[in-house]
């Protein structure tokens, strides 16, 4: 990192320092054409040298020449003096500062190559999509959206319109648990009177006697239904038997017909 | 002298003069911090006694010494979910912009842009804490009396109304942080030496505000904004003021580029306080990247 700024650096400088030179150059060129023109030219060094004599023993200040520059407002290292005063970010921001008297060349301002191959690349990376693209996509997402929420709505009316019918059915099916429950009940009462009755008098109802007698009464109840159970069974298949052989009577003309199509 | 010989003694004409900023010490001639032995010696140097707080080596924060954490103990707050990520706009009242215009800290003269109404000093904006812009509250819209070419980064459809109603217009635009670092203090951004910087297109999350003409978005076709604009104009009842009939039409429709940061100023170019120069880049390459 260091080193290459270090590089960096002296590629700057040397750029900065070739700059210099050739204004330098200008310099000595104009000098040797006032030297041409003029013969006084002698006299004005002695006088500008004594000046800057005169200037140095002037300041009193005591301060250091940067911060002295800084006071001027002016760029307090024109030349290098620390590691990051050569970098692009240091001499960009002086010439920002300091503008054309900084003597920085104003084509450092904008990005080397380096700089601009790796800001495309970053874009490239960062925005994968242009404008229209990403305004498709959200469309698309916001279409989805909504039509997941309509097809939720849809399910609940759906659902919604049977309600009614469910909670009918849910009435019944209590009512229908209730009345077996009191048949039941009721018996169970009718059997424990008869056996009360048999043996004439009023017994404990946890007398064995008493247990014994309810359970083989049970047992012959628990059949009867049984049986019951069955021949209602028997004639609901009878009942069906009969509708069936009618119905097909019914339907042979037809088949016929439907048989005739296919072939 | 040799070529060699000649860039080497370049490069070494280059390199920073020795001096006593940039010379290192003698070895040993620095000393270390020493422990004293005199009034405080034996002290504690101000850290207590005992536990943590002497050997100033504390429990992190949220650790509740083996209870589990409150930071911890409930699993999730999806209330809270990628809170730290989302983009923020900071409120500004229509009231207040009115004081702003009333009291000539803004000039209704030209487009008002985020750049102005942090030059008031009145609003701040700090990027780097995840703030996008302005949101322009509806507070005191109703006696909103301005006409103005407003551009702000979020509005709701009151504020759009009132603005238009004034005879102004309103836009919506969406700025990258690293421009508006630039907007927040122009000097300092300036006196970077850097040339002004593209504007980046919105994030995907937000490019659905900045393309609705509903929103006045600064991407939206201009022709459906002037529909909305009617549209709005009879849903809250109000006439809406022509512009084409307006003394003042340059300036109303005056609208930056997509990738503008500042009026009259295009990305790529280099402003020079110092020397009061606007510098521009030449160079192909340089030109075809700012131009995209």
């Amino acid at each position: 990192m260091i080193r290459r700024d270090f590089f960096k650096r002296i590629l700057l400088i040397q750029r900065n320092v070739s700059a210099r030179y050739s204004s330098s150059d200008l310099n000595q060129i104009n000098i040797q054409k006032l030297e041409a023109e003029q013969s006084t030219e002698v006299v004005d060094e002695a006088l500008q040298q004594r000046e800057a004599e005169l200037e140095q023993k002037r300041n009193k200040s005591r301060l250091k020449d940067n911060h002295r520059r800084i006071l001027n407002d002016e760029d307090p290292f024109p030349e290098p003096e620390l590691w990051y005063q050569g970098t692009l970010k240091y001499v960009r921001r002086s010439y920002g500062r300091y503008g054309a008297s900084s003597g920085i060349d104003p084509a450092y301002c904008w990005p080397i190559k380096q700089e601009l191959m790796d800001a495309i690349e970053y874009e490239q990376i960062k925005y994968p999509y242009t404008i229209g693209e990403m305004a498709e996509k959200a469309k698309l997402k916001r279409a989805e959206k909504e039509q997941s929420i309509m097809n939720r709505q849809r399910d609940i009316s759906k659902k919604l319109e049977k309600l009614e019918q469910w909670k009918l059915e849910l009435q019944q099916k209590i009512i229908k648990k209730e009345t077996e429950a009191n048949e039941a009940k009721a018996r169970r009462e009718r059997l424990i009177e008869e056996v009360r009755r048999h043996f004439g008098y009023a017994v404990d109802p946890k007398d064995e006697k008493f247990k014994e007698l309810l359970e083989k009464r049970e047992k012959e109840q628990r059949k009867e239904m049984k049986e019951a159970r069955k021949k209602a069974k028997e004639e609901r298949a009878t009942k069906k038997l009969l509708q069936s052989t009618k119905t097909n009577v019914k339907q042979e003309e037809p088949d016929d017909t439907k048989q005739e199509k296919l072939e | 002298m040799s070529k060699n010989t000649e860039k080497a003694l370049n490069i070494l004409r280059a390199l920073p003069r020795v001096c006593l900023a940039n010379i290192r010490d003698n070895p040993g001639s620095r000393l270390g911090p020493k422990r004293g032995r005199a009034q405080h010696g034996g002290d504690k140097h101000g850290a207590g006694n005992k536990g943590s707080g002497q050997r100033q080596n504390y429990m992190r924060l949220g650790y509740e010494t083996g209870n589990n954490p409150f930071y911890l103990r409930f699993p999730q707050e999806n209330y809270y979910k990628g809170h730290h990520l989302k983009r923020q706009y900071p409120p500004l009242s229509m009231l207040e912009l009115q004081k702003l215009i009333d009291t000539n800290r803004i000039d209704v003269s030209k487009p008002i842009d985020l750049v102005s109404i942090l030059n008031t000093g009145l609003y701040r904006l700090f990027p780097d804490q995840h703030q996008f812009g302005v949101n322009l509250t509806d507070e005191g819209a109703d006696i909103f009396c301005a006409k103005i070419n407003l551009e702000v980064q979020w509005a709701s459809e009151i504020v759009i109304a009132a603005v238009e109603k004034a005879g102004g217009v309103i836009t919506t635009a969406y700025y990258d942080p690293y421009s508006l670092q630039a907007m927040v203090n122009t000097t300092k951004f300036f006196q970077r030496g850097v040339p002004i910087p593209r504007r980046m297109i919105p994030p995907p999350d937000a490019i659905e505000y900045y393309t609705d003409p509903a929103k006045r978005g600064y991407l939206a076709d201009p022709e459906k904004v002037s529909e909305e604009r009617l549209v709005l104009a009879q849903k809250y009842g109000y006439n809406l003021p022509k512009i084409e009939n307006d003394s003042e039409y340059d300036m109303l429709t005056e609208r930056k580029d997509p990738r503008q940061i500042f009026y009259g100023l295009h990305p790529g170019w280099v402003v020079n306080l110092r020397d009061k120069i606007i510098l521009k880049p030449k160079d192909e390459e340089l030109l075809e990247y700012y131009a995209s």
